[in-house]
């Protein structure tokens, strides 16, 4: 019996930690962007992966910017800001870039990816229609 | 420890005899043909690790009565459409030791040629008179055909095994055959893996098994000659992908072996004083590294 509390601990320790964060931007550079997480990872590949997506940016000067994510759907603006957050709930079915723009002159100034990940390639490989052939 | 002992026997064996055979029909076979065995797509390898907490309990086999930590290994490798197999993971009552050659692949079909191991060998001991008995029965190989069907995430799975490396008691034409059917739903990112099983084993095999001829009979063990009987196995398992090689995995297992397998007063008696189980099952927890 100890053994299996001893067990479960390691697991729930697991899930604790094991959600991707983001790297922090190194200091100095103009613009961040930082998303948690960073990679959403199926079972299967080809399944559709569900992800709680947190973008954080943030810039030296204030300025007018927005967030997209691909393909080219805008999702929040701010002006007269140089920080900002946002948080959906997303379902990729490929990696999905987020890019924050800048309204004045459209310029991309920084991007990141989410990328997405499988355990199983789809093959026709049978005993892996299922876990554990 | 016998009874890995005798699957990894098996697979050598196996493998010796197999493969320079399937090689030498590789090699007359037609050039078109050639290409399709060069362009196996199963041809690799594939290799996991699971480590976690299980509990098993079993009316057969006292080796698989466990409560505590368990490593399982499923590998295949295969070449040119030959193949070898070992998975000890808790879906191996649908995945037997094999070795083999995957003569025909299409899109939702594949067809193996398979020698596997099929059952373990056994003992029992007990004392009678004063004296300290014992009978032991050797594992079993079988030789035959493995088909697999995939539709989305729905498999089935058919084998039958004609022949048998011993000589069994039987005059049936397939001693071993097996029905596996099983589908995978996706909840968010778990899945959900169900799988049911229908195992039929012959008169011969059970037997060769189970059975106790007249003169192994005494005051204790009778004689018993059993018919041909059907095991049912039930699986479930809930899986979570953590990273791309790291799977979490908690499942359960529930297998009803026949009447003519828990009749035997091999089975009979051992459970009597051991206090087995009429159904085995099985619970765990895993960590699974997938290479």
């Amino acid at each position: 019996m100890k053994n299996k509390y001893q067990f479960i601990f390691v697991m729930l320790f697991i899930f604790t930690f094991q959600s991707g964060f983001a790297d922090e931007p190194k200091n100095g550079d103009p613009v961040r962007l930082s998303l948690k997480p960073k990679e959403c990872v199926v079972f299967k590949e080809g399944d559709k992966c569900y992800a709680k997506v947190s973008a954080n940016w943030s810039t030296k000067e204030l300025g007018s910017f927005c967030l997209f994510r691909t393909p080219d759907t805008k999702l929040e603006c701010w002006n007269g800001s140089n920080e900002g957050r946002y948080t959906e709930d997303l379902v990729m079915s490929e990696a999905v870039d987020y890019y924050l723009v800048r309204v004045d002159s459209s310029e991309v100034v920084v991007r990141k990816t989410v990328e997405l990940s499988w355990v199983y390639k789809k093959t026709t490989r049978l005993e892996h229609t299922w876990r554990l052939f | 420890m016998n009874y890995y002992q005798n699957i990894i026997n098996t697979i050598l064996l196996s493998a010796t005899i197999i493969f320079p055979s399937a090689y030498s029909f590789a090699q007359e076979t037609p050039s078109k043909d050639q290409q399709q065995v060069d362009k196996n797509d199963r041809d690799g390898y594939s290799l996991s690790i699971a480590l976690g907490y299980a509990n098993i309990e079993s009316p057969l086999y006292d080796e698989e009565k466990m409560d505590g930590w368990k490593l399982f290994i499923d590998g295949r490798y295969q070449w040119k459409g030959l193949f070898i197999e070992l998975a000890n993971d808790p879906a191996r009552d649908k995945n037997l030791p094999a070795a083999g050659y995957n003569f025909y692949t299409t899109e939702h079909w594949n067809l193996d040629f398979i020698v596997a191991a099929v059952t373990p060998g056994t003992e029992f001991n007990y004392e009678i008179g004063g004296e300290t008995k014992k009978i032991s029965r050797g594992s079993t190989r079988g030789t035959g055909i493995r088909a697999q069907g995939s539709w989305g995430n729905s498999i089935l799975q058919l084998v039958a095994l004609p022949y048998f490396h011993e000589d069994l008691p039987s005059d049936s034409a397939v001693d071993y055959a097996s029905l596996w059917l099983g589908h995978r739903w996706q909840i968010r990112n778990w899945s959900l893996n169900g799988l049911v099983g229908a195992v039929y084993k012959s008169s011969g095999l059970i037997d060769y098994q189970f059975g106790v001829p007249a003169s192994e009979a005494d005051g204790t063990l009778w004689s018993y000659e059993p018919s041909s009987g059907i095991d049912y196995t039930a699986y479930i398992d809930l899986s979570y992908p953590i990273s791309k090689n790291i799977l979490f995995q908690i499942y359960s297992r529930h297998t009803q072996y026949s009447d003519q397998t828990l009749d035997s007063p091999l089975i009979e008696l051992a459970r009597r004083w051991e206090n087995r189980p009429e159904k085995e099952q099985e619970f765990g927890i895993l960590l699974n590294y997938v290479f």
